[in-house]
């Protein structure tokens, strides 16, 4: 269940990580990469999990309040927009279909 | 009838593409089984043709595999005309990177996860950009990041953000990086500022210092067993298509952009040429046109309109991306503007440099346009006119050419600044030289212009 306190303190969350990940940014170290640069994308998609879910829960949050003012009674049962070649359409396809994601089965963030 | 394998087709362990008198095939090995069961009776490959962001493909006879790991043999939907990313507008660029993510999106849902996110997969088909590797899905483990994330951001966000902030010239350096741009890089050649914008900061900048981080030795242990959540690859998804979104590159009115409104063309002129241009079109049968030297795309458009599939090439990106704009807008499916610089075209690349084809690997076209292009190739670039016949009727069965004089306020220009060492620039060569590889159909002049038009057919 989501709900807006969870989400607020999800966002202290990710603002904490990002001072953290800006600290960490630093100077650019020079190294010989013997390893594929899959590795640190690997890793880093770990870092910057939680502030990603904190940031996805907010917007969802955000677009539920939007559909409740609208008078739209469920933000689900929208069709989604057919995607053409322009960007921007398919990249907004994205977005308003993703509240469909809060009455999926994933997870709150442990 | 023997199978043929494609030489760019080779990584992937789930399948392979091979052509069988003359078409394509794709191979599914039966390592894919499970994902190929999942994309199909999940109803995720029916939605993404339905929305055409996959191409379809039909199953084939299993006679036809290549060798005992086939599991399935699958007949694709032909990809009119392969194009690379270092080929790309911005608009393609963005356009390809958001039907990506729309896929690993949906495909998330379907308990499927993209195992790759590389802009190759993508190409454009009417107008549309889709995905055409069907064993590009993985089966979605809760709590495993996003294997393809890295390359996403080398092949997609690194270009794309480089034309927004830096230049739109680096965009190329997806030719010489073919796995993408490395991030490394790519904030190296970012302005500092971009530092200032949580998204870039964070995809480009924290993601190369965490990748030179890892460089030399695997995560820790603690990091290995971490896991992330699907909330938070739908969040990391959804990031990265608000990133792609927020880049903008807006074209400026640069030195080709407005050719036709600046030069000395006058509105009589130009309506006899395209006059010209459409009845030499009428004369002609086939289906692909290479609009060489397109500028924004006003003939190769005119072609589009009759029919034929067009590819408009023009170095100038700016061009490209207004050409690209405008069919969008225009919903002219027909025409494919690609950038190319004619001096220096796109070469093979890859492995045994036989992985992404050459310029003229694709070819030859039905008919090649190249309207107020031969003198900036034989004057402005040095290239001797037979050398430009013999190009041309390697990339071309016909030929639309238009030779403009010298006198023409527009080759007087490319004079201005050298010494003319051109003698040979003249209409009696120019023809004599074309002469060797074409014949002529028809010529007409361009009314008061001194400039002519031929249509030519490439001797047998």
């Amino acid at each position: 269940m989501l709900t807006a306190a969870g989400c607020f303190s999800r966002n202290y969350r990710s603002i904490f990580c990002a001072i953290v990940l800006i600290a960490w940014l630093g100077f650019p170290e020079e190294s010989f990469a013997y390893l594929d640069p899959g590795a640190g994308s690997f890793a880093f998609q770990f870092l910057i999990a939680a502030g990603m879910a904190a940031l996805f829960a907010i917007k969802m949050f955000w677009a539920r309040i939007k559909a409740y003012f609208r008078g739209e009674k469920d933000v689900n049962a929208q069709p989604p927009s057919k995607p053409t070649a322009d960007a921007n359409i398919s990249v907004s396809e994205l977005k308003s279909d993703s509240p469909a994601s809060l009455t999926g089965p994933d997870k709150e963030e442990s | 009838m023997t199978e043929k394998s494609v030489r760019g087709s080779f990584r992937d362990p789930d399948g392979f593409v091979f052509t069988r008198g003359g078409s394509f095939y794709r191979q599914i090995n039966r390592s894919y089984k499970e994902c190929y069961d999942r994309l199909i009776e999940s109803g995720l490959y029916k939605r993404l043709v339905e929305d055409d962001l996959m191409v379809p493909h039909e199953e084939a006879d299993p006679a036809f595999r290549v060798n005992e790991s086939a599991y399935k043999i699958l007949k694709p939907e032909t990809v009119p005309f392969v194009s690379y990313p270092y080929e790309w507008s911005f608009g393609q660029m963005k356009a390809a990177a958001a039907v990506t993510l729309t896929i690993q999106r949906r495909a998330l849902e379907a308990g499927l996860c993209l195992k790759d996110a590389s802009a190759y997969n993508i190409q454009f088909v009417r107008g549309k950009p889709k995905l055409i590797d069907t064993s590009s899905f993985g089966l979605y483990k809760e709590g495993a990041p996003w294997v393809a994330y890295g390359q996403f951001c080398r092949h997609f966000l690194a270009p794309l953000a480089l034309t927004s902030y830096t230049d739109v010239r680096l965009a190329r350096l997806m030719l010489v990086h073919i796995d993408g741009i490395p991030l490394d890089l790519a904030e190296k050649l970012l302005p500092r500022t971009t530092k200032l914008r949580l998204r870039l900061l964070v995809h480009i900048h924290l993601h190369a210092r965490s990748q030179r981080q890892f460089a030399n030795g695997a995560p820790s242990e603690k990091r290995a067993s971490a896991s992330m959540s699907l909330r938070a690859m739908k969040g990391l998804i959804d990031n990265l298509a608000s990133t792609v979104n927020l880049l903008v590159w807006t074209p400026a009115h640069g030195a080709w952009a407005g050719y036709y409104e600046d030069n000395s063309y006058d509105a009589t002129s130009l309506g006899e040429k395209r006059r010209i241009v459409s009845t030499f079109l009428d004369d002609v049968t086939g289906g692909w046109v290479w609009d060489l030297g397109a500028n924004t795309g006003m003939f190769g458009k005119m072609a589009a309109q009759k029919g034929f599939q067009v590819v408009a090439w023009d170095s100038d990106p700016q061009c490209v991306e207004i050409c690209y704009q405008e069919a969008c807008r225009e919903n002219e499916t027909n025409i494919l503007p690609l950038i190319l610089d004619l001096t220096n075209p796109s070469p093979s690349i890859g492995w045994e440099s036989a992985e992404r084809l050459s310029l003229l690997e694709r070819g030859p076209a039905d008919v090649v346009m190249a309207l107020a292009l031969i003198h900036h190739l034989a004057i402005a670039n040095n290239v001797p006119l037979d050398r430009v016949a013999e190009f041309l009727a390697r990339a071309g069965r016909r030929l639309i050419v238009e030779f403009v004089p010298k006198g023409d306020p527009m080759v007087e220009k490319l004079l201005s600044t050298r010494e003319d060492i051109f003698g040979d620039y003249r209409r009696e060569r120019f023809e004599e030289a074309f002469g060797e590889y074409f014949t002529t159909d028809r010529m007409e002049p361009v009314a008061d212009s001194g400039r002519l038009i031929y249509l030519m057919s490439r001797r047998a």
